[in-house]
């Protein structure tokens, strides 16, 4: 049993390492299927939102993803310096 | 009832396939690592176990699927391909441009048997059964994505055997050529299959979400190539703009 719970875990947690564009990728679809439900988007204009919204949110968490591993580790030259300080 | 068209028909099983092709690689390393340090018969038992589990698990949940109403299964099963596309797109796009390090399996695998090796020259039973249960692990867990994807990627169309049937062949390619070579299946080019299949999990993702919540797409099916080549430009564009920030960086 144990086992399992862990392997449901990891699988879990593939999910939560990308928890920007899940959560991205849920509010999309969630702000399409209201706008629908409630009548101000048609169909062409859900489907483009959707397609549209779904790249945006790709590009965002790319970009974020890009940001972090950039401050984790800085330029080599910005290091070299700030060991010699 | 849902007929299967070759404009989504092929998709499918090519998604299925090439998912599968990545998802097997991962865990035959495992797999063979086990093998070479604790022996093929742990290894073997580890792998058809987890095997067993899993298709106890699909013969348990496949028929509730059918259970579920055609609108709503689709939403579900394209917000599922959604998140798994857009995911394998995010990696594969950080991986092209540079930002994180591509998959090696032949250091994955060095790594793996090194790790085993220090803990014993003659591994005792208790180790032995170690081994297994990191085969069992690895095989259900990657086992485990295969099955989602392929209910995913077929079953808002009717498509769960044609896409079980890529799923099956991309096992057994890994498995012949692995059992050929007993080598990781280093070679494999693991990005450009992630891109390709996150292209497409994307594309099928943003076209039954749609179609759940009632969307009707302009061109029909066909609205699935249009998605394909959205998500694939969009990819590219990342990863040419990481690379380009990335070049950036390292002149200044």
């Amino acid at each position: 049993m144990k086992l399992f719970l862990e392997v449901i875990t990891e699988f879990v947690s593939m999910f939560w390492a990308d928890a920007g564009l899940c959560l991205g990728a849920l509010g999309v679809v969630a702000a399409v299927g209201i706008s629908r439900l409630r009548g101000w988007f048609g169909a062409a204009e859900s489907a483009l939102a959707l397609s549209i919204g779904c790249v945006l949110v790709l590009w965002v968490s790319v970009w974020f993803a890009h940001r972090r591993s950039a401050l984790r580790s800085p330029p080599t030259d910005a290091t070299i310096a700030g060991a010699r300080r | 009832m849902l007929t299967m068209n070759t404009a989504t028909a092929l998709p499918a099983v090519g998604a299925a396939f090439a998912a599968s092709l990545v998802e097997v690689v991962e865990a035959f390393t495992i797999v063979l690592a086990v093998a070479t340090t604790r022996g093929w018969r742990v290894a073997w038992v580890g792998t058809l176990t987890a095997l067993v589990t899993l298709a106890a698990g699909i013969a348990i949940a496949g028929p509730a699927l059918e259970q579920i109403p055609i609108h709503g299964l689709q939403l579900g099963v394209g917000v599922l391909l959604l998140l798994f596309g857009l995911g394998w797109l995010r990696k594969a796009s950080l991986r092209a441009g540079g930002v994180i390090a591509m998959r090696d399996e032949a250091a994955l695998y060095a790594k793996a048997t090194s790790d085993m090796a220090q803990s014993s020259t003659e591994p005792s039973r208790g180790q032995q059964w170690l081994g297994g249960v990191a085969v069992f692990k690895a095989v259900l867990l990657e086992g485990l994505e295969v099955a989602f994807i392929v209910i995913a990627v077929g079953a808002g169309r009717g498509l769960l055997g044609a896409a079980a049937l890529g799923a099956l062949a991309a096992c057994a390619v890994v498995l012949a050529i692995g059992v050929a070579v007993h080598r990781p299946l280093a070679r494999v080019p693991e990005n450009t299959l992630k891109f390709g299949v996150g292209v497409m999990l994307s594309a099928f993702g943003v076209f039954w979400t749609g179609e759940g919540l009632g969307i009707r797409w302009p061109g029909g099916d066909l609205a699935l190539l249009a998605l394909a080549m959205l998500f694939l430009s969009s990819g590219w564009a990342a990863a040419l703009t990481l690379r380009a920030v990335q070049r950036r960086g390292a002149v200044a």
